[in-house]
């Protein structure tokens, strides 16, 4: 049936797509520098992947004496990122959280503190996974949290959203719900503003503005349904700045994890964020938690090395060890908890316990399902630490970005801290850049080009709905994305193709009423999925090498920093995609011969 | 993931589209740890794009995803999927599409409700040393995610005029209040202007958090912060005569002393308080002891008590308040005074075992328990164990349709929901039929909280409406387990100008005897 929705027009001075933690400390500091801000974000503000932490790390008051901001630099740089990182993004992280974690409390945070009143770190993270490859490196207790629950659970990451979501009232940001990002606009080689898509009430929002910032978070159900993130995260502010010509950069570097979680294969998995027992027996081997399959074995003692002496020797074991178990049919996997007495988890995961209890599960019993959680990639619209990216009036954060992402290790915990350091800055120079440029008028046929695909896709009766094209992508990366080869990535490469030529051009929203249609949605994160995955799978075949936890292959098992210390920058030019390399600079320490320390 | 299939029922409907909503159902494949949310998702997928639903986090932390489960409000990715369960969406909030519904509130930020420190703000640079006290209740409210599934549970949802915001907005002022850099005065004030007495107290909201916060005790606990300052104005009028008559005449309801006790002249009961001693403890409760239509009851039991040779005795002239109206509504100091009289009252006549007509004092000894080993029941518990061992028999039979409306303080404070209906159960030939709200949901009288002392602003009355429900329940009898309940059902069952009766489940059996 023929959708038609309204129009409506509006005019701002900065326009934010995306209301995590980013986009609203984005807003918070435009607003504050006295331009009219709007926030549009796609589910209800305070909710989206952003709820989700439990710690940030700065070396700020609470950092032990023997800390310092050059020690978590190299923490991120050196051992996180082994040199593969943008080391301009690292500086500012590490200098500016601690003020933006501290200046929360003046908009009514708190961070937890001890019985003296001091603001108490959160020890549990400073302890690391330490491979042989990397005992030399040590990291200090400098995390701290906002309402801490067990080891490893809190909600610093809900109570930071919802702080901001009260500052953004307090400034007068005009906040949009239930609105999604979809196209944005340009005239001249600028970014002019973007169409919405407000779901919610079924109409279009065609938004003008001097400056967009784009803070849609990652990719991570690119993997549908194992997406560790919030439902939101289909790549979407990627795939528009793509469109728009905006330089992506790193986005083959991919955060993975591996979390217990109970759901079936075919629906969002719950995902209990932060399990202390971490799955790698390597790790605490006092827990006694160990990995088994359906048939309960321990099964990665099945695949080589029997000791990793290098993260990616661990990772390809587990990554094979995961997949092979899954494709030969010995899953569903558990994270294998029997041997853990019922105090013990009331102590250290109470929320782990609630499930178990919910499950009926007793104390000698006690199971959860493991899978590959995809989580985010470290890579994304390249900026500079302005928040600008490589199109004039288009910014972007955060986890969108090519900014420093929360990491594993010393590296780890800085996912609140660059929401904050980088929506900062992005809203800080967006504002800036509003005030000095005008508005333009928006061609309508850039109006016109997506509002009639959409009435197409509501027209057609029989066809594909969007969610089963969701899936069929989500199979593809989980299949051939996950445990990565060159043939499978080629096959990866194709199919992605033949969904594009076959499916898409097939896609059929079946909703009879605007009302809330999120059907319109998924077809929209459709062509964003397609878009970004088909970068993903062309930087990944492109990066010969295995390095760290942030881009494992089988045929390329090892670290090469003489080929592969580059980053892979993507780009839209006359309608292709092109991959082009630069090497990594090294503006503040530069490798050794091995590669895991600074050079003297 | 293979496994049974279950059943799945989903509520359907559009605003400004559909003349009424309809149900659809699906099968829907079920496994370990299937959750509502995975149901959904798998209709979407495979059956029907266009079912509406919110969801988001996928992991409890984001208050996207509540709805209705079987009639009770809950997280969809954190409710277990069960065969034969009715999704609808969250009561009481108007519905958008499906499961879909408006999150709209009262605007309090206007009234100050919004962070503002007291005095210098902190320099740059630096962090305050924040000493805290109340750690556990702030951090408890911080744990609010926005689900909405207390404001849904809270029975002023059927209220369409009222003053009481609701428990959500309580907690967030709870918040505001404890937190050590504002000042309290500013946030209690605005609890006050909406409502702070209004609340039932019947459990309903700490019931049904996903984050189990309770809500109820964050109330109850703004409220004795108001107590504590006559500046702010904030207490009723008849909640300070009610705790001054507790504490100058022993009951809330103005009755001098001695009048307690009178229900059971001519009974020859044992008088524990001259020196005779018998197993259990009677206390009728001061509920009990005045109106002459609760004394009748209190007679009653008595009668059945008798029946059944329990070996029992009271505290004649002497039985005092069991101290719950101070409780809940924030009279702390008072509270614990009776505490300390009362264990030093039981003590003293080596009171080991206690059955109560009323679920408040039943609830309240529960709680206070001075000595080890001290049994507390309600009469129901106690007529139901004689039923079972066969002490009871009820021989009359009658022809009621017979609903019993679960009083909140034996149901969701205490968890007895069966005994209760064991004892009617057994009345030979009456029809046993259940409202609407039942057991875990039941919709409270409205006479707890202070509720019955309070002409609280809730219009239709909570009581109004429970009635009703048990009208269209198509029951000719309303059995209740609590005074209060009575009075509150009574009242407006006489409004309503109804011929349903409401019974104590007492009266029933000894006219089933």
């Amino acid at each position: 049936m023929n959708l038609v929705l309204k129009k409506q027009y509006l005019d701002t001075d900065v326009l934010v797509i995306g209301g995590g933690i980013a986009g609203a400390r984005a807003a918070v500091e435009a607003a504050g520098a006295g331009v009219d801000v709007t926030l549009v974000t796609k589910g209800i503000f305070g909710s989206g992947t952003s709820v989700g932490p439990v710690v940030c790390a700065a070396v700020g008051p609470w950092a032990p004496k023997d800390d310092s901001k050059d020690l978590h630099f190299e923490g991120i740089v050196v051992t996180g990122r082994r040199f593969l990182c943008d080391q301009e993004h690292a500086r500012v992280l590490v200098d500016e959280a601690p003020e933006r974690l501290m200046e929360l409390e003046r908009f009514g945070h708190l961070w937890d503190r001890d019985e003296n009143g001091n603001i108490a770190p959160y020890p549990e993270f400073a302890e690391e996974l330490r491979l042989p490859e990397e005992s030399h490196h040590y990291h200090k207790n400098r995390y701290v949290s906002s309402v801490r629950e067990g080891m490893y659970y809190g909600y610093t990451g809900h109570n930071v959203l919802q702080v901001l979501r009260s500052e953004c009232r307090r400034r007068g940001v005009r906040i949009i719900e239930e609105t999604a990002g979809i196209r944005l606009f340009t005239d001249d080689g600028r970014v002019t503003g973007a169409l919405a898509l407000d779901y919610l009430n079924g109409r279009w929002l065609v938004i003008q503005a001097p400056a967009t910032i784009i803070s849609t978070g990652s990719i991570s159900q690119l993997w549908y349904p194992w997406g560790l993130a919030s439902r939101e995260m289909t790549g979407d502010g990627v795939a528009m700045a793509y469109r728009a010509g905006a330089v992506i950069s790193d986005l083959e570097l991919m955060m993975t994890a591996y979390l217990p979680s109970v759901a079936p294969s075919w629906s969002g998995r719950h995902k209990l964020l932060q399990s202390v027992i971490e799955a790698s027996p390597y790790y605490r081997p006092e827990y006694r938690v160990r990995w088994i399959n359906a048939v309960g074995e321990d099964f990665l003692l099945k695949y080589p090395p029997k000791v990793p002496y290098t993260y990616e020797e661990l990772y390809l074991k587990v990554i094979k060890g995961v997949q092979t178990e899954l494709d030969e049919g010995r899953g569903p996997l558990y994270m294998d908890y029997r041997s853990l007495p019922r105090d013990f988890l009331e102590r250290v995961a109470p929320f782990i316990l609630r499930m178990m209890d919910k499950l009926g599960r007793k104390e000698g019993d006690y199971l959860l399902e493991v899978g590959p959680n995809p989580m985010w990639s470290f890579g994304g619209i390249k900026i500079n630490t302005r928040g600008e990216s490589s199109v004039p009036g288009l910014y972007a954060c955060a986890d969108a970005s090519n900014a420093i992402k929360d990491g594993f290790g010393a590296s780890v915990a800085c996912g609140v801290t660059t929401c904050l350091v980088t929506g900062t800055r992005a809203g800080r120079y967006a504002a800036e850049y509003s005030q000095k440029t005008g508005r333009s008028q928006t061609k309508a046929t850039q109006v016109s080009e997506t509002t009639s695909r959409a009435l197409a896709w509501t027209a057609r009766q029989a066809g594909i709905p969007p969610l089963k094209v969701k899936h069929e992508i989500g199979s593809i990366m989980r299949t051939h994305m996950h445990l990565k080869n060159e043939s499978g990535m080629l096959k990866a490469r194709d199919k992605l193709t033949a969904v594009r030529t076959d499916m898409l051009p097939k896609l059929s929203v079946r909703s009879t009423s605007p009302r809330y249609c999120y059907e319109l949605i998924e077809a929209f994160e459709v062509e964003n999925m397609l878009d970004t995955a088909e970068m993903m799978v062309e930087a990944s075949i492109l990066r010969k090498e295995s390095r760290r936890h942030m881009f494992i292959r089988e045929d390329f098992p090892k670290r090469d920093d003489r080929n592969w210390l580059k980053h892979i920058n993507i780009q839209r030019d006359d309608g292709r995609m092109r991959l082009v390399t630069t090497p990594v600079a090294f503006p503040y320490v530069k490798p050794d011969e091995s590669g895991l320390r600074p050079a003297k | 993931m293979t496994g049974n299939l279950i059943k799945v029922t989903v509520y359907r409907f559009e605003a400004g589209r559909d003349r009424e909503p309809r149900y659809e159902t699906w099968q829907v494949p079920s496994g370990e740890g299937i959750m509502v949310l995975d149901a959904l998702n798998y209709i979407r997928q495979n059956h029907d794009p266009t079912l509406r639903f919110r969801h988001s986090c996928h992991m409890g932390k984001c208050g996207s995803c509540a709805v209705m489960v079987n009639g009770r409000p809950g997280l969809a990715c954190w409710e277990l999927a069960v065969d034969g369960m009715v999704i609808e969406p969250l009561r009481g909030l108007p519905v958008i599409a499906d499961l879909v519904v408006e999150r709209t509130e009262v605007d309090l930020d206007r009234e100050g409700l919004a962070f503002q420190r007291r005095g210098m703000p902190v320099p740059q640079g630096q962090v305050e040393r924040l000493p805290l006290s109340h750690r556990k209740e702030l951090d408890e409210t911080r744990t609010c995610i926005n689900c909405f599934s207390c404001v849904s549970a809270c029975p002023y949802v059927y209220a369409e005029e009222k003053e009481f915001v609701g428990p959500k907005r309580m907690v967030e002022i709870a918040r505001h209040v404890y937190d050590p850099r504002q000042d309290e005065n500013r946030p209690l004030v605005v609890a006050v202007h909406h409502g702070l007495w209004d609340c039932i107290a019947c459990n309903a909201c700490t019931s049904v958090c996903p984050q189990q916060i309770n809500a109820r005790q964050r109330i109850l606990d703004l409220r004795s912060m108001v107590m504590e300052r006559p500046g702010l104005q904030g207490l009723p009028r008849q909640i300070r005569r009610m705790n001054e008559s507790i504490l100058t005449l022993g009951n809330p309801y103005h009755y001098p002393k001695t009048d307690k006790g009178k229900w059971a002249v001519g009974l020859n009961l044992k008088d524990l308080t001259r020196g005779e001693k018998a197993e259990w403890l009677y206390f009728a409760g001061c509920a009990q002891s005045f109106d002459p239509r609760d004394q009748e009851v209190a007679r009653g039991l008595v009668k059945l008590f008798q029946a059944i040779g329990l070996d029992f005795g009271t505290l004649g002239a002497g039985e005092p308040c069991c101290g719950d109206p101070a409780r809940y509504s924030g009279e702390e100091g008072l509270a614990a005074h009776i505490r300390e009289q009362n264990a030093e009252l039981f003590a003293r006549y080596r009171i080991a075992r206690i059955v109560t007509t009323c679920p408040h004092g039943h609830y309240r000894f529960n709680e206070d328990r001075s000595a080890p080993g001290q049994q507390v029941k309600h009469y129901t518990q106690v007529l139901a164990a004689a039923i079972k061992d066969g002490r009871l028999k009820l021989r009359r039979p009658s022809k009621r349709t017979i609903v019993y409306h679960d009083s909140c303080y034996l149901g969701r404070y205490s968890g007895i929901y069966e005994e209760p209906r064991t004892v009617l159960a057994a009345i030979p030939g009456v029809k046993l039929v259940e409202m609407k709200d039942t057991r875990e949901n039941s919709l409270c009288c409205g006479g707890g909280g202070g509720g019955s002392f309070l002409d609280v602003k809730a219009r239709p009355r909570l009581s109004w409406v429970r009635v009703r429900q048990a009208i269209e329940a198509g029951a000719d009898t309303i059995a209740v387990a609590c005074p209060m309940c009575r009075a509150m059902l009574e009242d407006a069952v006489k409004n309503l100008e109804s011929d349903i009766e409401v019974m104590h489940i007492s009266e029933l059996a000894l006219l089933a005897l």
